[in-house]
């Protein structure tokens, strides 16, 4: 009787009106949503901070930087006024980590592929750096980014 | 005088300024998304439904609910499997405009989950073809920081739509192919750590010509300027499925140290197509820093397999001359997932051995947990010397989703009975 069963679905699976595929489940594990960076207040002053992000997965997968507004990866401070913003994005399970600081420019178009099957959580360090220019005097206060991270298949 | 409506004492004013000036709460992320991708044929017309499922996971007893806003985008892969994402209905193979979401905002209890029924109807006079989209899962930020950085954590579900009718056939072409050498790095204080060295590559675009989207695999070979191979190396990419009409960037490492001279790199990639792939081949030469620069990298490289348990890692096989024997060599995946296996052999004495070596087998794929053993072949020609011949035989493994790392082998042929 079971087997007559799986005959006939075998056979009108080719004729039903369509076939879903889907494949893998991800889940943004945080810790947490922002990171506090050091007040600007003088000129060639460097600051920096670091956020380690659980991904958890299920299948490999890919981490983009998607800019939600223009130059939203550049860190802006009062009155537009902006300074040289970079990134590290570094952890075990990614394919190719940062070796060094990336550009902003650079950062906004990096793919990060991560490499392990799982099921598991990966552990992915995202670090900031904001440097002030020698020469010239920017408005003191604080200096913020916003952009996404997505997790792509 | 008019009554002056102190707002400033209110207690709700009062809440709402305490609560600006706490500082922001390291809150939890936590919504899993699934699937990260799929895919439906439909005919023109037809609807379909996909579904998305999403889950508050439990952490801890402090997790809240979580909200997260859905949008349907468009995007584009770079060449470089880089996607960026687009407005609805922007590029020309689209399927957006015929995905229609139930809701556009989802909050969840902790522990609760949310299986959400997406409609696809390509309209009636869509031509037969691939369609593509993606589902945004973005999840509601409840800790703001105006003193640094803002992080919006999202997760996108493709949704791949073929609208059946006409089936098409794959084609590529290899519009550009080249080596890429490393930089030099930049002078470094005294006492710093140097920074690891890029690997050169060679580096091939691969160009869908076609319409149907295919992954390709590939390999590279080169060889010397007596025509033998003196390396081979898989060509991997970070998406290697390709859309129609876009083209994908490929590389493979040179990990061998070469000596300077004239080679040829020989490429293939195999794109799904039943009757044939693509080739393309490269003049290379080779000068004496770009040699001491390779024997560098290969220097600072690992020589462990991954995905694969090999074994023996030695061979020394006593052979007289004019005789013939079989070896064995185990491949053990353990991995979950398939692992791509090329095997290469290349002499490493002052005489060369390769054509008395035949394998069993030279590209494989391994299933999760698989074996297979590969039949080494020697003969050892009957003229040959009493001496002691050594050659590499190299694996390398590749399992899906990650790089390429190689294993060599040493394998010492002892020739006895021979001429002296």
């Amino acid at each position: 009787m079971v087997r007559k069963f799986i005959l006939f679905f075998a056979l009108i699976a080719p004729l039903s009106a369509h076939v879903v595929i889907g494949y893998g489940a991800t889940a943004w594990m945080g810790p947490t949503y922002s990171l506090t960076l050091p007040h600007i207040n003088q000129t060639a002053q460097t600051i920096s901070g670091s956020l380690d992000i659980a991904l958890q997965h299920d299948t490999p997968c890919d981490v983009t930087i998607h800019v939600l507004r223009t130059g939203g990866e550049v860190l802006t401070g009062p009155g537009g006024a902006t300074i040289a913003t970079s990134y590290m994005v570094t952890g075990a399970a990614i394919l190719t980590p940062d070796a060094d600081w990336v550009s902003s420019d650079d950062f906004r178009a990096r793919l990060y592929h991560i490499k392990t099957n799982g099921p598991t959580t990966d552990e992915i360090h995202l670090a900031v750096r904001g440097e002030s220019p020698a020469g010239r005097a920017l408005p003191v206060g604080d200096y913020t980014t916003s952009f996404a991270l997505t997790v792509t298949w | 005088m008019k009554n002056c409506r102190c707002y400033f004492l209110s207690p709700l004013f009062l809440a709402a300024s305490l609560l600006l000036l706490m500082p922001a709460q390291p809150v939890h992320a936590g919504l899993a998304v699934s699937p990260l991708k799929q895919e439906i044929s439909l005919r023109p017309g037809e609807p379909g439904k996909v579904v998305i499922n999403i889950l508050n996971r439990v952490h801890d007893a402090a997790d809240v609910s979580v909200s997260a806003n859905l949008s349907i985008v468009d995007f584009a892969v770079h060449t470089s499997g880089g996607l960026e994402f687009q407005n609805p209905g922007t590029q020309k193979n689209s399927a957006s405009k015929w995905i229609t979401l139930p809701d556009k905002q989802v909050t969840l209890e902790p522990g609760k989950a949310v299986a959400l029924e997406l409609t696809v109807t390509p309209p009636i006079q869509t031509p037969p073809g691939e369609y593509y989209s993606a589902v945004i899962v973005s999840l509601v930020s409840r800790a703001r920081t105006n003193k640094g950085v803002q992080i919006q954590y999202e997760i996108a579900s493709g949704v791949f739509v073929t609208v059946l009718g006409q089936s098409f056939p794959k084609q590529a072409k290899i519009t550009s192919m080249a080596v890429q050498w490393p930089a030099p790095p930049a002078t470094q204080p005294a006492g710093a750590k140097p920074p690891e060295l890029e690997p050169a590559k060679v580096v091939v675009v691969l160009h869908n010509t076609g319409a149907a989207r295919f992954t390709a695999t590939g390999k590279m070979r080169i060889l010397g300027a007596n025509g033998r191979v003196v390396m081979t190396a898989v060509l991997t990419s970070t998406r290697p499925c390709v859309f129609g009409g876009d083209s994908r960037t490929f590389t493979a490492p040179l990990t061998k140290a070469l000596p300077p001279g004239a080679y040829t790199v020989k490429v293939d990639l195999d794109y799904e197509s039943t009757w044939t792939k693509a080739y393309q081949t490269l003049a290379l030469e080779l000068t004496p820093d770009q040699s001491a620069l390779l024997a560098r990298l290969k220097d600072s490289q690992g020589t462990t397999a991954v995905g694969v348990v090999i074994s023996p890692l030695k061979f020394m096989p006593a052979i007289s001359a004019g005789a013939a024997r079989s070896l064995g060599l185990s491949l053990k995946s353990c991995s979950d997932v398939p692992v791509r296996c090329m095997l290469s052999v290349a002499s490493t004495g002052n005489t060369d051995i390769e054509n008395w070596i035949s394998l069993g087998a030279t590209d494989l794929s391994l299933a999760p947990s698989a074996h297979k053993s590969i039949e080494i072949k020697i003969t050892v020609p009957s003229d040959a010397k009493t001496d002691t011949y050594p050659a590499t035989l190299t694996v390398e493994s590749w399992p899906e989703g990650s790089e390429v790392r190689r294993t060599e082998i040493p394998l010492e042929i002892q020739v006895r009975g021979g001429r002296n």
